[in-house]
């Protein structure tokens, strides 16, 4: 028997029963695309996270932290004061000097987060709209860093009373870059503190001089040492020296000069007792994820293809009762075993393939939608550069999906069709 | 005349609870090529069952089948399905044409399964123009009547030039008229073609209208 004839004739036999080969292939349908949607899900959600890592925190960085802080500080956390940092070693400037003296550091420098501040402009006329809680960094931005990247304006030699914005502040303020330099914005201090030693600090005034592009989810930059007096001041210090002695700083920022020195800078920085991540540590975290959640997600699709199976393995097995008689009849003509059997493999895999093709359509339908939905807030909420989508699929994964849903068919379809070939012809014609 | 089927002591038993039945009970029997043999018998008889171990459909207990001189209760299935496909016609009685397919599909079926032959639709065509069924080409069993889908099924067992038709009760869901044309049918092919017939039949009539007439009794030939 031709393949082809096999096929024309399983063809026949499932446009006799279109609703039942329709339902069938529905329920291979629904697995299939619960499959697709789900993996194609954790592939852009994988793409999103270390986009996101990635854009604030590329292969040279290194964030050191004092041992023991509870909150790495990469999505810009305040760090958690600790209760026993006597028994911690503390990030002061000796420290700083000997990771600077590291072989292979291109520049290591301290980066205060800044508690949230109330954030409004001076002159009302020009926006009288208020920030109810803008973040910020202290921090010396650097030339040589290739992860700031400046809009308009000098970034570079900011003096105690300037302020550089981001392009998120300025946008959220509908106002054009250039509009905002040289405005005066002013941060107040909201009541709330993170330890009861903290008292209220008195509100400053600063010039724009700059914009950036976002980074890390700083909404403004103050220099360090404006940073590093804010959080003295509001932890009730006298001066900085004794701050950076007794607390040191929050965390210090390390560039290194090569991708390959990272890890052995990062490693001595750790033998000196401190928290050294760099972006291979933290993606390792995430791979783990990555690994766990398609599991669980194909755990998932092979129950529904599971449960789809049976459907084919039901309607097949009907589908044999029924045609028990042309069963004997086709064998009485000279149909072989074997023929009888692809000719019932190749029913169950056509309902596979039609599952999986309507999976398939209706998949890439509905990611093309979903990602056309999703694509502004991923864009403008999340900030993410290059990355779009939410749903991530290949077309090789595609075909593969709908050579996996023959392959369920045809699976399926074993047991049924090995039972029809197996059948006695006397006995399948003599069946009413 | 030479003989074309040499059946000795062909014994098929079953075992129905416990119970064993011959059905088929040490037949010896030769078939002439050419010949036109009904089998008759009460039901019950094994006449079905002797046409079913000649047809290759069923194995015999004991005994041989010789057709053309090759043992047919020897063959493995890749043979018997060649020698049902090339060799045997069956004609049914109640027709068993595929009701999803088309007289023409049906009538190609034996062909789709031949390994040697393409499946040309020419001889399907001749089969059916010689039942003057062509104008009944695209119609499924159930726009045919009675007599219309044994001819398709005549043509079906005809389609690949077979030695032997094996007729089982063909006229038993006819009426005379119609039932007369397959007979009738029948006769005709056998003399043109030289094609051996047998009738399994209840009818009297049609064992007249045969070369022979071999009665069966309890599995035996009486």
């Amino acid at each position: 028997m031709k393949i082809t004839d096999a096929i024309n004739l399983s063809l026949k036999s499932l446009t006799g029963h279109k609703i039942r080969t329709f339902l069938t292939s529905f329920s291979v349908f629904v697995g299939v695309f619960i499959i697709i949607i789900l993996l194609s899900l954790s592939n852009g959600a994988q793409q999103l996270i270390i986009a996101q890592i990635t854009n604030q925190f590329d292969l040279k960085t290194i964030f050191v932290l004092r041992k023991g802080s509870l909150s790495p500080n990469f999505f810009g956390t305040n760090v958690t004061e600790s209760n026993n940092t006597e028994q911690i070693k503390i990030l002061d400037n000796q420290i700083l000097n000997e990771i600077r003296n590291i072989e292979g550091v291109l520049f290591a420098d301290p980066v205060i987060n800044i508690f949230s501040r109330k954030l409004e402009f001076i002159d009302k006329n020009f926006d009288d709209r208020v920030v109810p809680s803008a973040s910020g960094g202290g921090w010396d931005l650097k030339k040589e860093d290739s992860s700031i990247k400046i809009v308009t304006g000098d970034v570079f030699n900011i003096k105690n009373n300037e302020i550089v914005l981001t392009k998120d502040l300025v946008d959220a303020y509908g106002k054009d870059v250039n509009e905002v330099i040289g405005q005066k914005v002013m941060l107040i201090d909201t009541v709330s503190g993170f330890s009861n030693q903290s008292k209220p600090i008195p509100n400053r005034e600063y010039t724009v001089v700059g914009v950036i592009e976002k980074v890390r989810n700083f909404v403004y930059i103050l220099n360090l040492d404006e940073g590093l007096s804010t959080i003295t001041e509001k932890n009730n210090y006298s001066s900085i020296e004794e701050y950076i002695n007794t607390v040191g700083y929050p965390s210090i920022y390390v560039k290194s000069k090569s991708e390959n020195l990272v890890n052995n800078i990062a490693q001595e920085i750790k033998d000196k007792g401190f928290d050294a991540s760099t972006l291979e540590d933290v993606l390792k975290v995430f791979n783990i994820l990555f690994i766990v959640v398609p599991i669980i997600f194909i755990f998932i699709g092979i129950v529904a293809i599971f449960v789809s199976s049976i459907g084919i393995i039901n309607t097949m097995l009907m589908s044999v009762f029924e045609r028990t008689r042309d069963i004997g009849v086709m064998k009485a003509v000279g149909a072989r075993s074997k023929d009888i059997l692809i000719l019932f493999l190749s029913e169950s895999s056509f309902i596979g393939f039609l599952g999986g093709l309507m999976a398939v359509i209706s998949s890439i339908i509905f990611m093309n939608i979903g990602n056309q939905v999703f694509k502004d807030r991923i864009v403008k909420v999340l900030d993410i550069k290059g990355v779009e989508n939410i749903f991530v699929f290949s077309y090789e994964f595609i075909l593969l999906v709908l050579v996996f849903s023959i392959l369920v068919g045809i699976l399926a379809g074993l047991y049924p069709a090995i039972r029809a070939a197996k059948m006695n012809p006397v006995d399948a014609l003599r069946s009413e | 005349m030479k003989k074309l089927i040499e059946i000795k002591n062909l014994t098929k038993r079953y075992r129905i609870g416990g119970e064993t039945i011959n059905a088929v009970d040490d037949v010896t029997l030769d078939i002439l090529e050419g010949e036109m043999v009904a089998i008759t018998g009460p039901s019950g008889s094994g006449k079905s069952t002797l046409m079913h171990l000649i047809g290759g459909l069923d194995k015999p207990t004991k005994g041989d089948i010789l057709v053309g001189g090759i043992n047919i209760a020897k063959l493995k299935d890749r043979d018997l399905s060649k020698y049902r496909n090339t060799t045997i016609g069956f004609v049914f009685q109640s027709f068993n044409l595929q009701p999803n397919l088309t007289s023409l599909e049906n009538v190609k079926l034996p062909l789709i399964f031949s390994r040697s032959a393409s499946n040309k639709v020419d001889p399907a065509i001749r089969a059916l123009k010689m039942l003057d069924l062509e104008n009944r080409i695209s119609h499924k069993p159930n726009q045919l009547s009675g007599g219309q889908k044994q001819r398709v099924g005549i043509a079906r067992a005809l389609v690949n030039n077979p030695k032997i038709i094996l007729a089982d009760e063909p006229t038993g869901n006819l009426d005379s008229k119609n039932g007369s044309i397959v007979i009738n049918l029948l006769r005709e092919i056998n003399k043109e073609k030289n094609v051996t017939i047998i009738i399994v039949t209840h009818d009297p009539n049609i064992a007249n209208k045969c070369d022979r007439e071999i009665r069966m009794k309890d599995g035996k030939i009486v």
